[in-house]
């Protein structure tokens, strides 16, 4: 009997499709968390992460110059002088280069970063949810632990015994905040266990694994959903406190936070454009990764 | 003396009038029944006489709320508040619920008598509750969750009457709760109006629970009163075709052929051995620093084809033998063998094979469905494959053009249909049904009784009934077993049921309101 993809989707049935409203589009498991696409806010919040990813990686399209390369006949230019639209720095480097190119190495460790420390708080939590107790409680205690030193000293001995790096920062960022994701997602596993629709999914002999995935998880994502923007946000910062420190990227590379931790110098001395923009590019891409974080975790069908 | 009196009024939610020119009056010292089925704006108009509505709802309400004189639509915020607690009592339907778990019984009274300065909270707040049948120094210090539902319920009672209300408002106070302790809620409440002259609404979907504890009832259809009288008259000749409907489905007469005639529907599984059983199963309990024993030595033979009706009071371990029969639940001790094999010596997928030719169907159907999931996804996960969904809800009584919504956007019947429709997906043997009927109004309850007769006598299927009502357990089971601190106390057919002589069975069956 032909049954192609198309007929298995729509059922067959001709009353289910012909209600009006098409049924939604079937999306099983972890995709279940839904971005609602009619918001426009949330189409804005893509729109400006996408705008950054794509100047970040075709910089050299957007601007003539090198992030590094130092030009004395140019130096301390204010914004929108002929050549150079962001002005220039003390060593004459033009600003908008250095800023989208600082948008490759900030974007990379903040998104990077924050995944890691997402996936592993999520594994974390689940095994300490779902394994047996003395897991529970290794896996509690380290968090514990962690937490209640402080994070820059952990940090600092890390760095210091790998190396400056931008693999160095991080790993730094993963292992000083995978606790909260992985106590937030041990806490809704463990709530959402003793609802009645799991102990449903129990009795339609769903194994599990299965219940773990299709009820549990996707339950879980919203606040998960909420703490891995804030963890964006913490990765870049992080990162510059590092670069500061001389402990991450190297000085001469640029990256949003280098270029506030050497603007900072400025700030009182009128040039007020050095701090504005890297400052800017940081706030704009955390509140972007939030709407769009608490997006996903909207639009779902609460019961209570 | 009438204590309040409701002209025309009407109520609007936005896009629809759920009230429609309701008009009734209860007099000084009388209860009077506000019956109708789900919808039908009860509970809106209740809430109407003190505004205690949804603040973001919009609801609009217009007419006249006369209670002694005073207009209560006509009040504003601050007047009103002294009338809420003072004059007026609400006792709501989940008295757990409505109770601050993190406040002491006695923290509630007092902030009640405090609230309306009426004088000292403690001799008050003890004299309600004595009233209401507790004993004051045993729950002043105790929180709304250390009680049981009927004690709940009596401390919410007494706080809605701690001021001596002129009006006691009780919303389906009763409908969670067994019938014995149903019997001595609604006593309470009867005597108090009729020692203080306390006029009492009370709202409820159960015209017999109406006929017994109230003086008049008033049948509430698409929100207008169609017939109001005395109660002995209006429920042994109603006028109304719609109050003769319900009453009808009240009766829980059991249309067409009876289901209960084993010889009705020509199964000849009678001998072969039990489809599910339950030898010498214990199941205990562990809570916070107290342990219960839950069942206590319980043995229990289902077989093919048959219904079997699980009666008791709440606590006497109604629901935990559901989950132990489901094999979701080790016991203790005692062993619970499906077919023929001891379900907790298989291996994991074995057991999760039972549990797929196990139907499970639960009292709160919402909360036993995903929230994220749409009523298609339900019924697909259970049936592990998309087409079919259609064919499925067609077969519990639901338009399959339903399959895109959402089961919150439902009513309580569609919903607990859409829960058989998932029990039936895998094509079980056995469907388990805790309470799945209490909180239905008498006509929805009606059909998804029909409709379980219907799916026994087509196909055979077995079905465990778990109830509190005993009317509606002589109306599906051809055996009841009563439960009783963890025992069967009684298994008897459903016909001999009236000869039973524990008397727990006695206890349940006297108080059990009958029309």
């Amino acid at each position: 009997m032909p049954i192609t993809d198309r007929a298995d989707l729509t059922d067959g049935v001709p009353p289910l499709s012909g209600d009006g409203g098409t049924p939604a589009a079937p999306t099983r498991g972890l995709l279940a968390a839904r971005v609602p696409v009619r918001r426009p806010g949330v189409w804005a919040a893509g729109l400006v992460l996408a705008a950054f990813a794509v100047l970040a990686v075709f910089a050299p399209l957007f601007t003539p110059y090198d992030p590094i390369a130092t030009d004395t006949a140019a130096t301390g230019l204010a914004p929108g002088s002929p050549g150079h639209p962001l002005g220039t720095d003390l060593l004459g480097r033009d600003l908008l280069a250095r800023l989208l190119y600082g948008g490759r190495t900030s974007l990379l460790v903040g998104l990077t970063a924050a995944a890691i420390t997402v996936v592993a708080g999520v594994l974390l939590g689940g095994l300490a949810a779902a394994g047996p107790r003395w897991l529970d409680e290794l896996i509690a205690r380290s968090a514990d632990v962690l937490l209640s030193l402080p994070m820059l000293v952990v940090v600092l001995a890390l760095a210091a015994v790998l190396g400056p790096s931008l693999g160095t920062v991080v790993l730094a960022v993963a292992v000083t905040s995978w606790m909260s994701v992985a106590l937030v997602a041990r806490a809704e596993l463990v709530g959402q266990r003793e609802r009645l629709y799991v102990r449903a999914a129990h009795a339609l002999g769903l194994s599990r694994g299965q219940v773990l995935r299709r009820h549990l998880l996707p339950g879980a994502l919203p606040p998960i959903a909420s703490i891995a923007a804030f963890e964006v946000g913490h990765a870049i910062l992080t990162e510059s406190t590092l670069s500061f420190l001389g402990l991450g990227i190297p000085p001469n590379r640029p990256s949003w936070g280098n270029l506030l931790t050497e603007a900072q110098a400025h700030l009182l001395t009128g040039e007020w454009y050095t701090v504005a923009f890297p400052a800017a590019c940081v706030v704009a891409t955390i509140l972007a990764v939030n709407v769009l974080a608490s997006a996903a975790g909207q639009g779902e069908g609460r019961a209570w | 003396m009438t204590a309040l009196e409701i002209v025309d009024l009407t109520v609007e939610v936005p896009g629809r009038r759920v009230v429609d020119g309701l008009s009734l009056r209860v007099g000084a010292g009388r209860v009077v029944a506000l019956v109708g089925p789900s919808g039908s704006g009860k509970s809106l108009t209740a809430r109407s006489i003190v505004r205690l509505h949804d603040p973001d709802a919009a609801v609009r309400a217009s007419g006249a709320i006369r209670l002694g004189g005073t207009d209560l639509l006509g009040l504003g915020a601050r007047e009103l508040r002294r009338v809420r607690g003072r004059r007026v009592g609400y006792a709501f339907q989940d008295a757990a619920a409505s109770l601050n778990p993190a406040v002491t019984i006695g923290g509630h009274l007092t902030e009640s008598v405090r609230a309306h300065d009426a004088g000292d909270p403690g001799e008050l707040g003890a004299a309600a509750l004595e009233r209401c049948g507790l004993d004051a120094a045993q729950v002043w210090e105790a929180r709304p969750y250390e009680l049981s539902g009927g004690q709940a319920q009596r401390a919410a009672l007494a706080l809605a009457t701690v001021l001596e209300p002129d009006l006691l408002i009780a919303d389906e106070v009763t409908t969670a709760l067994d019938p014995v302790t149903q019997a001595e809620v609604l006593g309470t409440v009867r005597a108090q109006a009729a020692e203080q002259g306390r006029a009492v609404l009370l709202i409820t979907h159960d015209l017999a629970v109406a006929g017994r504890w109230a003086d008049e009832i008033a049948v509430l259809s698409g929100g207008r009163v169609v017939e109001q009288g005395p109660s002995a008259g209006l429920l042994a000749a109603p006028s109304a075709p719609f109050t003769r409907e319900l009453v009808a489905a009240a009766r829980l007469e059991a249309s067409g052929p009876s289901a209960h005639d084993p010889s009705a529907h020509g199964h000849p599984a009678r001998d072969a051995g039990p489809l599910v059983s339950a030898r010498g199963v214990r199941r205990v309990l562990r809570g916070r620093g107290r342990t219960t024993v839950a069942l206590d030595g319980v043995d229990l033979d289902v077989r093919e084809g048959e219904s079997v009706a699980v009666v008791g009071r709440s606590g006497s371990g109604k629901s935990t033998l559901v989950g132990v029969l489901a094999a979701l639940d080790r016991p203790a001790a005692g062993r619970v063998l499906a077919g023929e094999r001891d379900v907790w010596t298989l291996r994991d997928r074995e057991r999760r094979a039972v549990r797929r030719g196990t139907g499970l169907v639960f009292q709160d159907a919402l909360a036993s469905f995903d929230p994220r999931y749409t009523v298609e996804r339900v019924v697909a996960e259970a049936l592990g494959r998309r087409d079919g969904v259609g064919a499925l809800l067609d077969r519990v009584g639901l338009d399959p053009a339903m399959a895109a919504r959402r089961p919150a956007t439902l009513s309580g019947g569609e919903r607990q249909r859409v829960a058989l429709a998932r029990a039936l997906a895998a094509g079980p043997r056995l469907l388990l049904a805790d309470e799945p009927t209490t909180g239905l109004d008498v006509l929805a309850q009606e059909r998804i009784l029909a409709l379980l007769d219907r799916l026994r006598r087509d196909e055979g299927l077995a079905v465990v009934f778990v109830t509190h009502d005993l009317r509606v357990a002589r109306r599906i089971a051809d055996r009841v077993v009563v439960l009783a601190g963890g025992r069967v106390v009684e298994d008897v057919p459903a016909r001999s049921l009236d000869a039973a002589a524990h008397p727990e069975t006695r206890a349940l069956l006297a108080a059990t309101p009958a029309l």
